[in-house]
């Protein structure tokens, strides 16, 4: 019988099985998955998903600005909460009746809370995002401002990493600049830490993408 | 002795053209009642932004986080509450 007809042999045909990240990806085989929520820098997050994820698409690495760059606003809130020491000695503050000392004394710490509130839901939620199918950059510029970007991996036709200054060498940050040929032109992945490993995954990313295109594999 | 407060009462006038200390210290004190409240009331509407802020957050970021940072902000809205009501009672 002509081979052509031989059950016996596997179907070349069937749709090849989709390599884990870890396979294809020397970056996320070094790295050990992030079980912490509050890191700048997570690959495999554990239990973390963004409102646009499709069921197939995992999220490979999260990022948020380095912590050293949350340092001035910390630095002013400590000021800020021990100015009203220094405050309230004041002739024009301390003439005025005690209870409106205290209630400007109250109000000036539910300002810092609100600020110190602000502040950190910003550094939190603002995420650079790059799943097996794409990258997404979240921002939340101001108290009712949301810009969600995104742009597919095979869209991806440069990546820069710009790292500069004592204080991005020291602590080992800097920006990623992404090309793309998307709507967005650019991404900028701002003050991410270890620039040069998200370089090295996105390029495993792009040339996995294209690995798949060669090969014909269904998403 | 003259205090600041009763230097910016002078400055602003009270007790020269009808005005006596007393009233124009109740006028300055009640001014300031007046702007601590209206304050008060504004930050409230803050709050209450932060709160809708938080739910879009955690909707765009799902992380286990995610009622943590709405307890937060709504006892944030709480404390502007309190802020609001020490101010009404104690002015």
């Amino acid at each position: 019988m002509p081979e052509l007809f031989d059950g016996s042999h596997p179907n070349t045909n069937q749709p090849k099985r989709r390599p884990s990240p870890d396979e294809y990806s020397e970056v996320l085989r070094n790295e050990r998955p992030a079980t912490s929520g509050f890191k700048s820098f997570m690959p495999k997050p554990f239990a973390m998903h963004f409102d646009t994820q499709s069921t197939e698409e995992h999220i490979l690495l999260l990022l948020r600005r380095h912590p050293i760059t949350q340092l001035p606003w910390i630095i002013t809130a400590v000021i800020f909460a021990f100015l009203p020491l220094f405050l309230t000695t004041l002739p024009i503050i301390s003439s005025l009746p005690g209870n409106y000392v205290f209630a400007a004394v109250v109000g000036w710490y539910l300002l810092l809370t609100g600020f110190i509130l602000e502040s950190f839901l910003s550094w939190f939620f603002n995420v650079y995002i790059i799943t097996d199918e794409r990258i997404i950059d979240v921002d939340f510029l101001s108290l009712i401002y949301k810009n969600v970007s995104s742009a597919k991996i095979d869209n991806i036709e440069d990546v820069t990493a710009r790292s500069g200054g004592a204080l991005q060498s020291i602590f080992h940050f800097g920006t990623v600049f992404i090309q793309t040929a998307g709507q967005k032109r650019e991404f900028e992945f701002e003050d991410v830490p270890q620039p040069e490993k998200v370089t090295r995954l996105l390029n495993e990313l792009i040339l996995e993408e294209e690995r798949e295109k060669i090969e014909g594999r269904v998403m | 002795m003259i205090t600041p407060l009763s230097a910016l009462q002078i400055t602003l006038g009270f007790g020269a053209g009808g005005f006596d200390a007393a009233t124009g210290e109740a006028v300055l004190l009640g001014t300031f009642k007046f702007f601590f409240i209206v304050g008060a009331l504004l930050y409230i509407l803050f709050a209450f932004i932060v709160i809708r802020q938080v739910h879009i957050m955690r909707k765009t970021l799902i992380t286990e986080f995610s009622p943590l940072f709405t307890l937060l902000a709504y006892a944030h809205f709480a404390l502007a509450l309190f802020v609001l009501a020490l101010y009404l009672l104690t002015l």
